[in-house]
């Protein structure tokens, strides 16, 4: 049994995990401390720094609705509804929530990065996915349909080794 | 307007903005989302001033941090600096994926994002 330290939300809201392997939010100040122990599965993010929560990532997606042509002052065009709506699916159905960044290019990036350097990245376009993983110094880019990839199964993979 | 080639010495500098929130810095480094834009990644070039001279003239609108790469590390990445000026701005530039592709790949805007260097932020409180 692996003891880790838990940080859990004080609110009850519809971000409560599906599983164990959820919510290590230790920079979130509306966050309560306590430890507990967790199975052997759920040592997949020991090596993560911290973890966002569903509810801090679905609120940044909302406030990418709002925003207008020239938001990063560098000509961008407003996120669409159905870009922003698909990227709040994918989120709620992850097992481990990534941080979130909006692109200049109409695409939302999702990014996770171990203290070892590898790194794992989405960035989703309205019908595409561009992913780079990066372990152990490898490299692999690669594009494809959005309704191909497996979320999850990648992030899983990555957080496993 | 400036010579058009921008030198290896220059450093080429990228406002994040305050709003939407880009969140803390991992590592003391930005995302590599800053450096994806429909046309490159747009930045300003140094020429002859200090980086002091740069935040001044960032400031003028509301910006989360400033990150700075030099033009010799965009071009030992691969990438491919060029100088676009605008009416109102001498200095702007754009890092371009190379010569023939202007959207920077993700390994790419990974590369520029590690090897960026934050020079002004202010706290995300």
């Amino acid at each position: 049994m692996i003891v880790l330290e838990k940080i859990e939300t004080q609110s009850k809201s519809s971000s409560k995990p599906k599983d164990d392997t959820a919510e290590f939010v230790p920079k979130n100040p509306k966050t309560v401390r306590k430890t507990i122990s967790m199975s052997p599965f759920t040592s997949v993010k020991k090596d993560a720094t911290f973890f966002e929560t569903l509810d801090s990532n679905k609120e940044k997606l909302n406030n990418f609705r709002s925003l207008e042509f020239n938001w990063n002052y560098a000509d961008a065009f407003p996120f669409t509804k159905t870009l922003i709506d698909k990227v709040e699916s994918i989120l709620e159905h992850l097992t481990v929530q990534p941080k979130i960044f909006p692109t200049g290019r109409q695409s939302i990036q999702f990014e996770y990065e171990k203290s070892n350097g590898d790194y794992l990245e989405f960035e989703i376009f309205e019908d595409l996915v561009n992913y780079l993983l990066i372990r152990k110094g490898i490299e692999v880019e690669k594009q494809i349909p959005l309704k191909y990839i497996n979320f999850n199964q990648m992030i899983n993979t990555f957080y496993a080794e | 307007m400036l010579n058009d080639h921008i030198e290896d010495h220059e450093f080429l500098y990228r406002r994040v903005i305050l709003n939407p929130n880009f969140g803390d810095f991992e590592k003391n480094k930005p995302t590599s989302a800053i450096f994806k834009d429909s046309n490159g990644a747009s930045v300003d070039r140094q020429h002859d001033r200090s980086d002091e001279d740069v935040i001044k003239s960032f400031k003028t609108l509301p910006i989360r941090a400033i990150v700075k790469i030099l033009t010799s590390t965009c071009r030992e990445l691969n990438t491919f600096p060029i100088y676009k000026y605008l009416p109102d701005n001498i200095y702007h530039c754009e890092i371009h994926d190379s010569e023939i592709k202007t959207q920077i790949s993700s390994s790419k805007a990974k590369n520029l994002r590690d090897n960026s260097e934050i020079i002004y932020q202010i706290s995300e409180e």
